[in-house]
């Protein structure tokens, strides 16, 4: 590596820099910088280092060894964010190497730059990285026995004391203890700790579901995470049932005879929701029960009554679906013959970082619900709350002109501009305008793009992001359009439209799902935020 | 997308608007893919299809912009409005209360369309005999007052779609040839191939949409 120094230095400086740099100072006014930091962004993503970490470590190592030109790193490097050290980089990072590595190294070696010593350099990386992780997948798999073993005893100690706590976690724990018998992901038991503790540590918690919610917590993980539920235990029984009391109070005003008849909006808001509801287009039976369409009515039209100003917009009972799903897989949960795992149960996919579970979950597949009416309403007005919270920070996606899907497709057009200028360029030479396909990803938050349980998947780092509904979602967006750029850079006006409306369904891998995100996250982290850098600018 | 669909001779602009679920996607879908689906999805925003047609000797290809029904995302598809050169107004023979919104249709395409916008009234869901709340007299007489072309379809069982969509590209068609050639007598406008071309102003049009029908 350091036979090569210089060139590595060069790319390596610009990938840093421009991760860890101030917000604000990443507009170099060398267009070089941004083509060497797409160019390294793009070779990393699809190999083995979707966050430059590895090019930050030899980075580093080589600063240690020369002294020469080592000033500018100094700069760079002690400016890394702790937050950033701390929050999915490592992990995710780590993961995604080891999947991707064995299928991809030798692709990966093949698409290295033609000129020899560039490539002897890249070659010897890709060698050292396949040893370094070689060696931390054996070790890791060692380490997960032990965690397991040591979750078990916690489950021991504890399962005397969950009987006394709050009557909400009790259903749910014994769902998790039940589960352990069947084999634990480390993951889950780590979440489990969170759960632990009285006060949960949301920090903690969204570092861990940033890289996917373990299917059995997910119902829990995503309550804390909208805000639903309060991350004291002891206060959760009390606010979750005053929460329930209100919306029932709400329910009924909303549908009592008086009420109902009595403004034009509201009816044109019921019809609107009686003529959507039947049109959820869903390959899953749950969506198509007669009473899950009665309670998703009821639910859409509270909710529109008490926030007039957005009133119903078509492509919210799209939003209900994932919350709809996982707070009904939780009930269903309970009621689940556990000698009799609905699927096979491969211990890995317990963790259900697996897009692939939601996929077969039989609560997708369900005849009827009414067995489990006695929870239903409780249930109901969880997933209004979780609804309700989901909303909030979106509210102007739905008001009159919808000016917040506008503003974010505008900011999608600038990080577009920035992060993919080639595919800009080309959708300005065809007259494609971001807002002919972007539009439905925004007001539907891609639910319609994307198969279902990567949308399921999506929401659970959303949800750990701070405004990751209107503000996270932008950067999926321009990611997604980069996962897609090489196809759609040779596509006509036409063409683009059509694949744009239509993203292809069947390319969702979980890796793939990985990589959208973190490329999210990363120019997340590259632009801070929108409100400190992007908005400013329009 | 068939190769085929490269070739053509005249690139037209329609718009699909009417209340929603009066069928407009599913008229589209019928007309571009011969496909019919009772629950499809509610369009948000607009939704995009393309289709050729042969008529009088001519490829014409038809680029569909289908809005969303909904009063709210008005402010979004009116944009679409702009450089289209026909339309399509569609209610539910079966609803009463879309046939009432057909004028306020048309006085969106009246605020925010072309002028010469050639546009079309469709009376949908003839299949639903039992259920008609809207005579097609009515509908004739409508579009007779208001000097729109007049069809009845069913996307169900896809009476009378090819035609109306045929019958709203002729019509362009033969006002944008009628358009040529008096122009041609004046300077010499004519239509290169693929060409977009827009009823009123030929020169304005093609600067908005001669980035769309280079292909």
């Amino acid at each position: 590596m350091s036979s090569n120094g210089d060139s590595l230095n060069y790319e390596n400086l610009s990938v840093t820099s421009l991760i860890f740099y101030e917000p604000g100072v990443w507009e170099f006014p060398q267009r070089k910088f941004m083509s060497f930091h797409l160019h390294n962004v793009e070779g990393d993503l699809a190999g083995e280092d979707p966050y430059g970490f590895a090019l930050a470590d030899s980075l580093a190592k080589m600063n240690e060894r020369e002294n020469s030109g080592s000033t500018l790193y100094e700069h760079i490097l002690p400016k890394a964010p702790p937050r950033a050290a701390k929050l999915p980089f490592e992990d995710l990072n780590h993961t995604l190497s080891v999947n991707k590595l064995d299928s991809q190294v030798d692709e990966e070696v093949k698409r290295q730059p033609r000129d020899s010593s560039t490539r002897r350099v890249a070659e010897e990386r890709n060698r050292k990285i396949r040893n370094i992780y070689g060696e931390e997948r054996s070790s890791e798999s060692r380490s997960d026995e032990t965690n397991v073993e040591s979750c078990v005893t916690i489950s021991e100690l504890d399962s005397d004391e969950k009987q006394g706590s709050d009557s909400f976690g009790c259903a749910l724990y014994d769902t998790f203890i039940q589960r352990e018998a069947q084999g634990l992901s480390p993951e889950c038991c780590r979440m489990k700790e969170i759960f632990q503790h009285s006060v949960i540590n949301i920090e903690h918690l969204k570092r861990l579901a940033w890289h996917g919610s373990p299917m059995l917590y997910r119902s829990t993980i995503w309550k804390i995470l909208l805000g639903y539920w309060p991350i004291v235990n002891s206060r959760r029984s009390e606010v979750v049932k005053r929460k329930r009391e209100d919306y029932r109070i709400s329910l009924s005003r909303a549908f009592s005879q008086s009420h109902k008849s009595e403004t034009e909006q509201e009816r044109l808001i019921w019809r609107q929701i009686t003529l959507d509801v039947p049109r959820i287009c869903s390959d899953y039976n749950l969506f198509r029960l007669p009473s899950l369409q009665e309670l998703l009515k009821r639910i859409l039209f509270v909710w529109s009554v008490r926030h007039p100003a957005c009133g119903y917009v078509q492509g919210m009972n799209d939003i209900l679906m994932p919350l709809v799903y996982v707070l009904f897989s939780e009930v269903y949960q309970t009621k689940r013959s556990y000698s009799n795992p609905p699927f096979p149960m491969e211990t890995e996919n317990v963790s259900s970082v697996s897009i692939r579970c939601v996929e077969r979950d039989e609560v997708l597949y369900l005849e009827d619900i009414d067995e489990l009416s006695t929870a239903l309403d409780d249930l109901e007005a969880d997933i209004y709350w979780c609804f309700s919270s989901v909303l909030e920070s979106i509210q102007d996606f739905y008001t009159f002109a919808q000016p917040g899907i506008q503003r974010r497709i505008q900011i999608l057009e600038k990080l577009v501009g920035r992060v993919c200028p080639n595919l800009y360029v080309h959708f300005q030479r065809q007259g494609v305008e971001l807002v002919q396909f972007a539009f439905r990803w925004l007001n539907c938050l891609l639910i319609r793009e994307l198969p279902f349980p990567v949308v399921v998947r999506l929401w659970d780092s959303v949800l750990c992001e701070e405004d990751g509904f209107g503000s996270f979602y932008v950067f999926i967006c321009a990611s997604l359009l980069h996962f897609f750029e090489r196809d759609l850079v040779g596509m006509e006006f036409q063409e683009l439209i059509l694949f744009l409306q239509n993203i292809p369904k069947d390319v969702w891998t979980d890796s793939n799902v990985k990589i959208l995100l973190s490329q999210a996250y990363l120019w997340r982290e590259m632009f801070n935020s929108l409100k400190s850098s992007l908005v400013d600018r329009i | 997308m068939a190769r085929s669909d490269d070739e053509y001779d005249y690139l037209f602009k329609i718009v699909l608007i009417g209340d929603s679920g009066v069928g407009k996607s599913n008229l589209l879908s019928r007309f571009t893919r011969n496909e019919f689906n009772l629950e499809s999805k509610s369009t948000i925003g607009v939704e995009f299809a393309t289709k050729s047609v042969q008529t009088e000797g001519k490829t014409i290809k038809a680029q569909i912009w289908d809005t969303a029904g909904q009063e709210r995302y008005r402010a979004i598809t009116s944009a679409y409005y702009r450089g289209a050169v026909g339309a399509l107004l569609v209610y539910d023979i079966s609803k009463k209360e879309s046939f009432v919104g057909v004028e306020k249709w048309l006085k969106e395409l009246r605020d925010h369309a072309d002028s010469n916008i050639v546009i079309m009234l469709v009376g949908n869901k003839s299949d639903l005999k039992h259920l008609r709340a809207v005579s097609t007299d009515e509908g004739k007489e409508f579009a007779e007052k208001h000097s729109l072309s007049f069809i009845e379809t069913s996307a169900l069982d896809a009476t009378n779609v090819e035609q109306a969509f045929t019958q709203l590209l002729t019509e362009i068609y033969r006002i944008v040839h009628k358009k040529a050639l008096t122009n041609e007598k004046n300077a010499s406008f004519k239509p290169a191939l693929g060409e977009s071309v827009v009823v009123r102003d030929p020169a304005e049009d093609k600067g908005a949409h001669k980035k769309k029908c280079c292909s």
